[in-house]
């Protein structure tokens, strides 16, 4: 029998596991959610180009229920044991969770009904919520250096504006005060999706990858590359966007897509060097998740040289939420719901319980299947706009969304069939 | 590696202990040595190459264990590693084979006297050393997940006789789920301050 380990100071680095539980588990629901969401909007969503409705309360759903609630919860557990830092309290992570949540949820049913009073009332938890993620965070990096440090800060200095700038476009629905809404949500949008999410998806890599790949840790040289290239892009896509220029605009995309090619080349090679033998499917969605921003990047240089049809901005919508982030979050997600769970096993102090021991394979396949067929089907539907087409991907993305439910709760379940036989086992004579 | 002694030179051949020994006056042990299950090295064509030997020496020489033999064919006797060999408990005799071709022969007497060498403030790699309750792994100073990814290697690498202390700065909590998908255990040990130590251990199958 193996013995049972003492995790001693690692405690205090290792969050409740009702946290994570809260998080990722709000995040299995709103993906289950957002991929049949798109079959509703299926007739508008090629020619979206910004403001209320349901095309907007679908992509939110993905944005702030799936991939806000995974970035959140794994940086506010990774982050802690990769830099060797304290948890946050159990007391702010529940207060993040609870506003991000209550602000998600009335923002979402405010654009649904373009409800103004609902997207007002949204601005003030999302802030809240944002604030104290942001100071955490800040916290946690305090006394590091290196390029984690800088991916990490300037993806919450990101988030930080755009959540200011949601406040902005909430409030300006009632009281219409700022001189162009859509480039402020364009702006939103660009520092949400790069300037946060993108930016925290590549530091955080230079950690997970090797992790879940037995691999050495990249060199530096490479990352910093990518850093500065990612930072100039940004820099010019939200000038360009700012002054209306768009070769500036398509320069900022042609400079990320060089990021991406950095970053993509880094982390390839690391994977090249790895220990663990086999693949598991998580490593098909981080190549679906790199293939996706590449072309999601030179998607978004065409669309800005004007040289792609209208659908195009929606093209690159789906390529970046559906395609780039939500593939390879779901993919670390397939690492780290059971990693977790082991390791709260281990904090438990009963027999430690090996991470693929928790794993139903089957749901993986299903999630795998559905979601690369759903992200093809819609991200096809999307640019020669055919509703049915974006529909049957919906229909596809939601079974995949229901294959990773049954994946968690499998995790779940077996976690807990774990913990109650080991408590039974210590209880009895032996 | 440098010599001073080449072929065709009148050398020395040193003991561990820094008797000189001839071929005449070999030592005891030689005459039970385990040459089937020593570990080899053969250091000619390093130095034909012009690459320096002497890390690759060293890491096939740490995990032999107390008792375990050690080969080095060389094309000299090369005598500064014999001082080397010492400090890691090896008793060395060379014998000249042929013209340009030297075997040491190397038996393990004892743990290393010598501490781990002392960690620069950025290491690139741990630090492995055998004691007498195991292999050791130090990876402090590494950032993660280095540390995981070390002990993983040792653990898989196979050269251990299935216990080994890992020296930390901290818990290593992405450490243990990667020991039970291996079957291997965790059990702390009193360590150093600032330092967490834990012996982990194969169970059994």
């Amino acid at each position: 029998m193996l013995s049972p380990v003492s995790l001693g100071g690692a405690k205090h680095r290792l969050l409740p596991e009702r946290i994570p539980a809260l998080f990722f588990g709000t995040a299995v629901i709103a993906h289950v959610i957002a991929w049949a969401a798109l079959a509703f909007v299926a007739a508008e969503l090629p020619y979206f180009a910004g403001g209320p409705g349901p095309v907007l309360a679908a992509l939110h759903t993905l944005t702030l229920g799936v991939l806000l609630c995974t970035a959140f919860g794994a940086s506010l557990q990774m982050l802690p044991v990769a830099l060797g830092q304290s948890a946050p309290t159990e007391a702010v992570c529940l207060v993040i969770f609870a506003t991000l949540v209550t602000g998600a949820a009335l923002l979402i049913a405010g654009f649904a009904v373009a409800g103004v009073t609902l997207m007002a009332g949204a601005a003030l938890p999302l802030v809240v919520a944002v604030a104290l993620y942001v100071h955490e965070i800040a916290r946690l990096l305090r006394g590091s250096a290196g390029p984690l440090h800088w991916f990490v800060r300037t993806a919450i200095i990101a988030l930080g504006v755009a959540v200011l700038l949601a406040a902005a476009l909430a409030a300006n629905y009632s009281l219409g005060f700022l001189p162009d809404h859509g480039l402020f949500a364009a702006l939103h949008a660009t520092l949400a999706g790069f300037g946060f999410m993108g930016l925290m998806v590549l530091g955080l890599s230079q950690i997970l990858i090797p992790m879940f790949a037995i691999a050495e840790p990249p060199e530096e040289p490479p990352l910093w590359r990518a850093y500065a290239l990612a930072i100039a892009a940004l820099a010019l896509a939200l000038t360009g966007q700012g002054a209306d220029l768009a070769p500036l605009t398509a320069a900022g995309a042609t400079l990320g897509f060089l990021a991406a090619v950095q970053h993509v080349q880094t982390m390839r090679a690391v994977v090249a060097k790895r220990l663990r033998r086999r693949m598991g499917p998580e490593f098909i969605l981080l190549g679906a998740s790199w293939v996706a921003l590449l072309l999601a990047l030179l998607a978004a240089t065409a669309a800005a040289l004007g040289l792609l049809p209208a659908t195009s901005a929606a093209l690159v919508i789906i390529l970046v939420l559906y395609g780039w982030l939500l593939s390879i979050l779901t993919g670390v997600l397939q690492r780290i719901l059971p990693f977790l769970a082991s390791m709260q096993a281990a904090r438990a102090q009963v027999r430690p319980l090996a991470p693929t021991k928790l794993v139903d394979e089957r749901a993986l396949q299903v999630h795998l299947y559905g979601h690369l067929a759903g992200l093809g089907a819609v991200a096809a539907g999307t640019a020669v706009a055919v509703p049915e087409l974006i529909i049957a991907g919906a229909v596809a993305g939601t079974v995949g969304a229901l294959g990773f439910a049954w994946f968690a709760l499998t995790v779940l379940q077996r976690t807990r069939r774990h913990l109650k036989t080991h408590a039974l086992e210590r209880l009895s004579p032996s | 590696m440098t010599s001073d002694a080449r072929e065709g030179d009148v050398c020395p051949r040193t003991g561990a202990a820094g008797a000189v020994r001839t071929p005449a006056n070999p030592p005891h042990w030689l005459q039970s040595f385990d040459a089937a299950g020593a570990a080899r090295i053969d250091v000619r064509p390093h130095l034909a190459a012009g690459r320096e030997p002497l890390d690759d020496i060293i890491a096939l020489a740490c995990p032999v264990r107390v008792g375990g033999t050690l080969i080095i064919d060389a094309p000299f006797d090369p005598v500064p590693l014999h001082a080397v060999l010492a400090e890691h408990g090896f008793e060395t005799f060379a014998e000249r084979i042929e013209a340009g071709h030297w075997r040491v022969w190397c038996l393990r007497q004892r743990t290393p006297k010598v501490s781990p060498p002392a960690r620069d403030p950025a290491p690139s790699a741990a630090t492995v050393w055998r004691g007498d309750d195991g292999v050791h792994i130090d990876v402090r100073g590494l950032s993660a997940p280095a540390p995981l990814v070390e002990i993983v290697r040792l653990i898989e690498s196979g050269n251990h006789t299935g216990a080994v202390v890992a020296h930390l700065d901290r818990d290593p909590v992405h450490l243990y789920p990667e020991l039970a998908e291996r079957n291997w255990s965790a059990t702390r040990l009193p360590g150093d301050a600032n330092e967490v130590r834990l012996r982990l251990t194969r169970a059994p199958a």
